[in-house]
């Protein structure tokens, strides 16, 4: 296990938890120490005159304590994967202690119940007769929903997308909200995105003018849906808002097995809800595989993704053109501990891949991949992701001092999604370490 | 898409022409409105556009050169992370000089925090501990040109001359210094050559550097200066030239004094300082000091450096005075006397013109570098309140034994107060003697005894011990700490909470400093 502060603080819920976990990081907070094949726990010596139990679950990182914080992983399970990332030598292989063991039990026993579950609902009989006029009736809610969006974007042409900046975001933010009645929320989230665009910048015309076109020509598609290929339809559905429920992606997919490594993980928040999406790449087939999380507010997310880690388990995927989206079969088993990344491109493979890809699913937001020998170049104001011979890549705005700052201009494979306009670096490994770049990077300083 | 792009801004219903899109795409259009045809278009192109992206061309630069100092140990990162935090700020002067003399280099992920800094004092603290990988990143950046100023001259001779030729401000005093050291009568011609050209601020900051192996092959050029347009220039070179007992100028200070200072012997009609020691060593009436400054400050006081504007509550008369017996060395009290600074300070006290002399004679105790005046003017605690920065500077011309035994001395008069100016802010940490000295009156100290207002100084001396405490006695400091707190827990007045709140934190830097004493030990 050679995990890196950076990594470790990737899992902590707020910089606040991040700083005093640091904090605890030192040997002299922690009477008892001790690690097995499958977990890590140590007793922390808090104001209390009982310390604290902590104990990670190495398969999957949850942790759990036995102090009252409703922080989730609390200071103390970040205290205890810091202390072990900086100094290994303190936390000896041993025999696990009965209140580490059960825990561990309980956790087992919890995933294998949840399974069975789900399983029984998918033997449950269905009545197909209403689930058919359910979908009939949605079908023709959004269709009437995009008929309209029709009308509405033939408008913003009619009359110009020059008196646009005057308008202000509430003609966007309408369009949205009726989007969202007529069940087509993805969409709708496409719209909302746009209505800072008019004024904003330079090539604001043209970048909403783009936008709108590809808002035109999804509706097309979705008029002719029943023409498309079988996977195409599911992601044109996807793309609009229909939505596939868990146990339906349990029951149909072909699950594959391997062992992922979690290249990254990119989080974007806005006053609501916090997305995190955790990209995987299988060892042996390559795969990318993408897991979604979804918090409101303040709330952690219901499972914990540790950059730069792997595990052996089985992933369901979404229906689609190109599937990526996807989610854990059964549970998690530790893997060893990776090392590097296993599958590394130049950037002109990036931008092939990325082509064929829209080629063949076209309402495609991003893709996630890993990136030989890179480094951030700060020129003319501008940050650019290069590799050593000159190729180069703009990188979303941001503040890269960090990376630079961590990665010393030492070209390093890194992991990066790609939106078609510009980069965002996810993480990297240097001598067999992860360093994530994610916004938790910063919370070192 | 530009085309496209105008024909939107402008609205189908306002341009009557269609716009023009790639031939492939408008092949492919299907009947439509044209305001359908114009989205379409716009979507394809689009995505024809984010298929066929391109890569730019950007050269990287070179990587940042391996370090050449010792990592941070592991078990030192934490410490550092909180140093840097903020919290623990008091420690952080010591520790950055502690750990940048032990030889390390900070961590990757700490450089960004010290290049932020903005204070002058800390940015030189941390500067070292930056290594190759601090200055590699402050060159990618303007914000962060601090610390290439700051870089040490080159040892080249040529490049320092290049330096010396082309620098910014900063870097050109560096190359400067660095010549003083390696050829002081070059440094002194290239100094001559480039004054005529530089502003005051920089003529006074570049001169300065004379201080540096001073000797009389430097007062032709210092002559020079004291005739210098700036007040500021005159004075620096008034107090170097002061310095040279050959100077011209020394000798015209000489006579100057002893033209309004004369001691008043009844017996001695010759009156000169030389026949004091009879006096006291016959235990005389006081002998008294006749002294008569000019009425009006003479135009040849005034070019060699006497202000004649007195700061606000000094008599003008009495600060022509003080600035003149600055520039005499003060052996020229002691010396003919044959009497010690402790011997002489007290009849000095006793005279007229008492505030003048002391601050006079301290100024020369500063710079003349005289130890045992300073010593003896820091015994009278009075001269701390009225002047801190020149109480500073006195300190800084004792050794150790002297500060040793100042120190001893209040805190066996229970001078807390006088203790905490004197000690309160120094980061240097001290000599082993001096803990054990500190921990025997911090032992008898009861805090519940003590008047209200005599608490603040007495934690301020806890504060002092465990900032400066040596590594062995750190142990005994935190127990002292923690019986007091034990003391204070039981009493829930404001006064006594807010300091035990104060007392623990004083335990938390006290450990901290410890672990940093024994991991940089290791």
């Amino acid at each position: 296990m050679q995990l890196t502060e950076q990594q470790v603080l990737a899992l902590a819920p707020d910089s606040g938890s991040a700083g005093n976990g640091k904090k605890l990081a030192q040997a002299k907070n922690w009477p008892t120490l001790g690690r097995s094949t499958r977990a890590l726990w140590g007793e922390c010596q808090g104001s209390g005159s009982k310390p604290y139990q902590v104990r990670v679950d190495l398969a999957d990182y949850a942790s759990k304590c036995s102090c009252p914080s409703f922080k989730f992983p609390c200071k103390h399970a970040i205290g205890l994967l810091v202390l072990t990332a900086n100094q290994p030598g303190l936390v000896q292989e041993n025999g696990e202690p009965e209140w580490v063991g059960d825990w561990l039990d309980k956790r087992g026993e919890t995933a294998a119940k949840k399974e069975a579950k789900a399983a029984a609902k998918a033997e449950a009989p269905v009545d197909e007769a209403a689930q058919q006029k359910r979908a009939a009736k949605r079908n023709e809610r959004v269709g009437d929903g995009l008929a309209a969006l029709q009308l509405w974007l033939e408008d913003q042409m009619r009359n110009g997308l020059a008196r646009l900046p005057a308008e202000g975001p509430g003609l966007f933010e309408q369009q949205a909200a009726r989007l969202v009645d007529a069940q087509a929320a993805t969409l709708a989230g496409r719209v909302r995105a746009l209505a800072d665009l008019p004024g904003g910048p330079a090539d604001w015309p043209q970048q909403l003018l783009s936008e709108l076109g590809r808002l035109a020509l999804t509706i097309r598609a979705f008029e002719r849906i029943d023409s498309l290929p079988p996977e195409l339809q599911h992601s044109l559905r996807a793309a609009v808002g229909f939505t596939v429920k868990e146990e339906d992606v349990l029951a149909a997919a072909t699950p594959q097995r391997d062992e992922w490594l979690v290249i990254g993980q990119a989080l974007d928040e806005d006053e609501r809800v916090r997305v995190q999406r955790s990209w995987l790449q299988g060892r042996h087939s390559g795969q990318i595989a993408l897991l979604l999380q979804f918090a409101v507010g303040t709330q952690p997310f219901a499972q914990r993704w540790l950059p730069g880690s792997s595990f052996a388990a089985e992933l369901a995927f979404w229906p689609g053109a190109l599937p990526q989206r996807a989610m854990l079969k059964g549970t998690a088993e530790p893997a060893a501990a990776p090392t590097a990344f296993t599958h590394r491109h130049s950037i002109d493979s990036l931008l092939q891949h990325a082509a064929q890809a829209l080629a063949s699913q076209p309402w495609l937001e991003r893709v996630a991949l890993v990136l030989a020998d890179l480094v951030p170049v700060h020129q003319n104001e501008r940050w650019y992701a290069v590799q050593p011979d000159g190729q180069a890549l703009p990188l979303a705005a941001g503040d890269y001092w960090h990376w630079l700052a961590m990665g010393g201009g030492v070209p390093r494979d890194t992991a990066v999604e790609w939106d078609g306009h510009t980069l965002r670096p996810l993480g990297w490994f240097a001598d067999g370490r992860y360093y994530p770049l994610g916004e938790q990077a910063t919370w070192n300083n | 898409m530009e085309q496209l792009t105008r024909l939107a801004l402008v609205g189908t219903a306002n341009a009557p022409v269609d716009a023009a899109s790639l031939p492939a795409i408008t092949a492919l259009l299907p009947e439509g409105s044209r305001e359908q045809r114009l989205l379409w278009a716009a979507g394809a192109d689009a995505l024809y556009r984010q298929a066929g992206q391109r890569a730019a061309t950007v050269m990287p630069a070179s990587p940042a050169p391996a370090e050449t100092r010792r990592p941070l140990p592991a078990a030192l990162r934490p410490v550092v992370a909180e140093l840097l935090s903020g919290r623990l700020e008091e420690l952080q002067p010591w520790a950055s000089t502690h750990l940048a003399e032990c030889g390390y280099v900070l961590p990757p992920e700490s450089l960004l925090t010290v290049l932020a800094f903005n204070h002058k004092a800390q940015r030189a603290a941390w500067l070292p501990l930056l290594g190759e990988r601090g200055r590699w990143l402050a060159a990618q950046n303007p914000d962060w040109q601090w610390v290439l100023q700051a870089a040490p001259a080159p040892a080249d001779a040529a490049e320092l001359e290049q330096q010396w030729q082309e620098g910014t401000p900063a870097a050109r005093k560096t190359a400067l210094t660095a010549q003083r050291q390696r050829d002081p009568a070059l440094a002194r011609d290239w100094l001559a050559a480039a004054l005529p050209q530089e502003k005051a601020e920089q003529r006074q900051a570049l001169s300065e550097v004379l201080a540096d192996g001073l000797s009389s092959d430097d007062e032709a050029l210092l002559n020079q200066l004291l005739g210098d347009r700036s007040q500021g220039v005159r004075q620096q070179a008034a107090g170097l030239l002061a310095q040279l007992p050959a100077s011209a100028l020394a000798a015209r200070v000489r006579e100057r004094v002893a033209a309004c200072v004369q001691w008043q012997v009844p017996d001695a009609p010759q009156g000169t300082v030389a026949k004091v020691g009879a006096w006291l060593s016959g235990k005389r009436a006081v002998p008294a000091l006749s002294i008569n400054p000019p009425n009006e400050l003479p135009k040849d006081w005034e070019r060699d450096g006497i202000l004649a504007q007195p700061p606000h509550g000094t008599g003008a008369r009495s600060w022509w005075l003080a600035q003149l017996l600055g520039l005499l060395p003060p052996d020229a009290w002691t010396a003919p006397a044959g009497l010690t600074p402790a011997e002489l300070l007290p009849l000095l006290k006793k005279q007229e013109w008492d505030d003048a002399l002391l601050d006079g004679v301290a100024r020369a105790a500063v710079r003349f570098g005289a130890a045992d005046w300073a010593a003896a003017l820091l015994a009278q605690p009075a001269l701390l309140y009225r002047d801190p920065a020149l109480a500073d500077a006195l300190w800084q011309t004792l050794g150790d034994e002297q500060r040793g035994s100042l120190i001893s001395n209040l805190l066996q008069a229970d001078n807390l107060d006088a203790l905490e100016r004197l000690l309160g802010s120094r980061p240097a940490p001290w000599p082993a003697t001096w803990s054990p000295l500190l921990l025997q009156t911090l032992r008898r100290l009861d805090f519940l005894k003590l008047p209200t207002k005599r608490l603040s100084p007495a934690l301020e001396l806890l504060g002092m011990a465990a900032r400066h405490a040596a590594a062995g006695d750190i142990p005994a400091v935190v127990q002292v700490i923690e019986n007091e707190i034990g003391q204070l827990a039981g009493h829930t007045e404001w006064q006594y909470q807010q300091l035990r709140s104060r007392a623990e934190r004083l335990v938390a830097l006290a450990r901290t400093r410890h672990t940093l004493l024994q991991e940089t030990a290791q």
